[in-house]
């Protein structure tokens, strides 16, 4: 953080995260219209070409172009990412909120419930999901979805248990505003600075679970591209064609990178501010 | 030669405006075993003063002009090192906030002991046990063996703050800077440390510079007092004649601030 | 004393609390483990004695009690995949998967720890960000795709080591750690950039507090200041993200184990869910979880141990 003339700190991370997060959306919404090549069609001539102007990923086993994989996979993760942190984070606030601001034995329990929860990695309890409901996008996003409930109620109560008490929430009750208002108009923005990096950390995770799930093969079930499942397959050819397994990674890392960065941004900004 | 000699100290933080100087041309001179009063509200350069007599001030955060001597070494020369052999050892500190002035993680006894395990290189582990203990005694603490295996968490503001100030004459130094450090008190434990404080001075010579926002305190341990405003001096004088006289207006509505329980419980 | 005593009761409650949803998970999936094993086609005769034969035919609570029982003398039941014990299944392979969490937990504490307070104590400002940068970047990088780019570049450009030819300890000793080398920080390297990211920032912290002032008012000099006062304090929110780490670690050898096809109980758990052979997944996920709640146990206990404030909780 460099201090500039004025005393404004300027914010490398916001720059660079705010950049990066433009182009892989700019890539992902992109890819969900068009993509340069088609992403299933099998050439058989092209099979397993180096990076080139034609192909910038080069070509993976049946002939297909991977930046185009890349995208349509992108999306995919993503999609599923965003669903898993929606769903994480409505359900959170919901359960968070009510909780912290009301207390009593239902918070208690509950909280009980969501330390036992956090205490196991996701992708542990997801498998154990998906190997008792099956796989399937729609599997992946509600099982990933329900563990990332706990993490965002945790954060959510701590907060409101702390502004619940003070005098500015006291005085909106006294006015008679309804608590549904206190709840969500007076009290939800004052979370945001704890709740975005959540859902930044929650989005991280949602991506690095669908990826770890589809290359175990028990996510994403080809012939949809999936930025796991096409590690997972890129595996097998790292001799011959080692620029599928880099390009897909390396999408991986991006995702991750940017949003990462850009959360980062928006908090030093924040504190800043 | 004097203990202390602050020359025309002036002091201006890098994030300040370029005319804004957080002490502006400050002098005084203490002898061995004076006490001195430094009062002002908050904001006046006061604590700043304090902390680059005691070279804590960090170089990186302020430019600062103008001589400091203790004992005829000028502060403002010495090299870390040869500060870190000044503090704790010829120059105490006791800061405001007894509750967070401790490490929560480490016992009294160790903390209190601290300045003899980085002065006292020649004593043995008993020496130093007994040392502490005596310091805590003459801090006023009761039961001293029983807090020396305390944590700072079991104990109270008052009990942390006399074994702060044991902690700052567990050395014997000729100086000791307190600031603010009746200010987190309620009015009887004031008392009680004042009280240690003028005993301390009486007994050990120690010279004591009391900076503090509590004229009514000042007045009931200081000799002499020095009224700040804005980074300047305004009066200073013996406590006695600033209070029955004051010169300036800054320091008679100092005087007119002071709850008048307080003014006739003096006297 | 006492409130070990108290915590490791409240440990045995969590753990039988888990076991119980772990069994119960396993209750409620549809279809019928005889069919499983002897295909749509069996006797209704024949798939009832396999019911009685497995226990299925009795009780839920009581087939609970029994399962755990059993599961503490290590007769963890039977693999309707491949008929044999659950136990002779894992014997060989949960060495495995320990050794490597160990050794790759060994090197995020070796690694993370004195660098972040390398980069927590360090007034170089270039040094600061290069550490902040390497770190953002390093803890984008899924141990999942590190894996196949150390597969690719040690293991097919520099032929370093073959992918896939697991030697196992028995072999030799020192071949098996060379092994287990590149997996071991395929699974570390996220974690030390994590732990060295939060020491960093708990050093940083730790020394805008009031006692590290007092402590220089005593003439420590900044090194002592942070030997003596610093550390410990900013270790107590590492050790139990570390904690974490390891949890994370174990989990994380379930894929790792798949890149670098090393034979332990991750590739076990991915067979068996394919095959829905759930008494192997169910013992695997107690054991799993056994792990991550001693971890965490350990992990507060050394809290309490560090954090004086905290033993007058309870």
């Amino acid at each position: 953080m460099k201090q500039s003339k004025y005393g404004k700190k300027r914010n490398g991370y916001l720059l660079t995260g705010g950049i990066l997060s433009c182009l892989v959306t700019a890539l992902i919404v992109c890819g969900f219209f068009r993509t340069p090549y088609s992403t299933t069609a099998m050439n058989a001539k092209e099979k397993m070409q180096p990076p080139s102007w034609q192909h910038l990923f080069g070509t993976d086993n049946f002939g297909r172009d991977v930046f185009s994989r890349v995208m349509e996979g992108a999306g995919t993760s993503f999609l599923i990412a965003v669903m898993v942190v929606v769903i994480g984070c409505t359900a959170g606030v919901l359960i968070g909120s009510l909780c912290g601001y009301f207390g009593g034995m239902a918070d208690l329990i509950l909280m009980r419930i969501c330390d036992t929860i956090t205490a196991f990695p996701a992708i542990l309890l997801a498998l154990v999901i998906i190997s008792i409901a099956g796989s399937g996008v729609t599997n992946i996003i509600l099982a990933l979805g329900i563990l990332f409930i706990p993490s965002f109620a945790r954060v959510v109560r701590t907060q409101y248990a702390g502004i619940r008490d003070l005098n500015y929430i006291k005085a909106a009750r006294l006015e008679g505003i309804g608590t549904p208002r206190i709840l969500y108009a007076h009290i939800l923005p004052n979370t945001l600075p704890i709740l975005v990096p959540a859902m930044t950390i929650g989005f991280n995770n949602a991506v690095l679970a669908e990826a770890s799930m589809s290359f175990l093969g028990i996510g994403i079930q080809p012939p949809k591209a999936s930025l796991g499942s096409m590690l997972k397959d890129s595996q097998n050819y790292l001799t011959s064609a080692p620029w599928y397994a880099l390009g897909t990674g390396f999408m991986i890392v991006l995702l991750i990178l940017a949003f990462s960065l850009l959360s980062e941004g928006i908090q030093q900004s924040a504190k800043d501010a | 030669m004097s203990l202390l000699e602050v020359k025309n100290l002036k002091v201006h933080f890098h994030d300040a405006a370029p005319d804004r100087f957080a002490v502006d041309g400050v002098s005084f001179t203490m002898e061995e075993g004076d006490i001195l009063g430094l009062v002002g509200e908050s904001g006046t350069g006061k604590t700043v003063t304090s902390m680059c007599i005691g070279g804590l001030l960090p170089r990186e955060k302020a430019d600062t002009e103008g001589s400091i001597t203790l004992g005829g070494t000028e502060i403002f020369d010495c090299t870390q090192k040869e500060l870190n052999r000044i503090l704790g050892n010829e120059m105490a500190i006791v800061f405001q906030e007894p509750m967070t002035s401790f490490n929560p993680v480490y016992r009294i006894g160790r903390q209190v002991g601290e300045s003899l395990y980085v002065h006292g290189k020649g004593l043995s582990k008993d020496q130093k046990k007994e040392l502490v203990l005596k310091a805590m005694q003459d801090a006023g603490l009761p039961n001293a063996e029983e807090v020396y295996r305390k944590y700072p968490h079991e104990l109270s503001g008052g009990m942390l703050q006399r074994a702060m100030i044991a902690a700052a004459i567990v050395t014997k130094p000729k100086l000791l800077l307190a600031d603010e450090i009746t200010t987190a008190l309620d009015v009887s434990m004031q008392a009680r440390i004042l009280d240690r404080l003028k005993r301390l001075n009486r007994k050990d010579k120690v010279a004591i510079l009391f900076i503090s926002h509590d004229l009514h305190v000042v007045n009931r341990l200081c000799r002499h007092v020095i009224v700040m405003q804005r980074g300047k001096i305004v009066e200073k004088g013996l406590t006695k004649e600033v209070f029955e006289n004051p010169q300036h207006t800054y320091t008679k509505q100092l005087i007119a601030a002071i709850p008048s329980r307080n003014r006739r419980s003096r006297d | 004393m006492k409130l070990v005593l108290k915590k490791t009761a409240s440990l045995i409650i969590t753990l039988f609390i888990v076991s119980l949803l772990a069994f119960l998970a396993f209750q409620i999936i549809p279809g019928d483990p005889t069919t499983k094993i002897l295909g749509t086609h069996a006797s209704a005769e024949k798939a009832a004695r396999l019911r009685e034969q497995l226990g299925l035919d009795r009780p839920v609570l009581v087939r609970y009690w029994e399962w755990l029982v059993s599961f503490l003398r290590g007769d963890f039941g039977t693999s309707y995949n491949y008929l044999r014990p659950v136990g002779s299944l894992l014997a060989d392979k949960l060495p495995v998967t320990v050794l490597l969490t160990v050794f790759s937990f060994a090197l995020t504490a070796a690694v993370s720890i004195p660098l972040g307070i390398a980069s927590g104590s360090t007034r170089s400002r270039l040094l600061d960000h290069l550490a902040v940068i390497l770190d953002q970047i390093v803890m984008a990088v899924p141990p999942l795709f590190f894996g196949i780019i150390a597969c690719y570049v040690f293991g097919i450009v520099l032929r370093w080591f073959m992918p896939g030819n697991y030697i196992s300890i028995s072999e030799s000793v020192t071949g098996c750690m060379a092994y287990l080398f590149l997996p071991a920080l395929s699974l570390a390297l996220p974690r030390i950039a994590m732990t060295v990211r939060m020491l960093r920032g708990s050093i940083r912290e730790e020394l805008t507090k009031n006692y590290v002032l007092t402590a220089q008012s005593r003439g420590l000099s900044r090194g002592k200041i942070l030997l003596r006062h610093v550390f410990r304090n900013a270790m107590i929110p590492v050790v139990t993200f570390l904690a974490v780490s390891a949890a994370e670690i174990m989990t994380g050898t379930i894929i790792i184990e798949q890149v670098f096809t090393i034979p332990g109980i991750g590739r076990l758990l991915v067979s068996s869910i394919g095959n829905r052979d759930f008494p192997v997944v169910q013992a695997i996920v107690v054991l799993l979880a056994a792990w991550i709640m001693i971890v965490n146990f350990a992990a507060d206990m050394l809290n309490h141990w560090m954090d004086p404030r905290l033993r007058d909780e309870v």
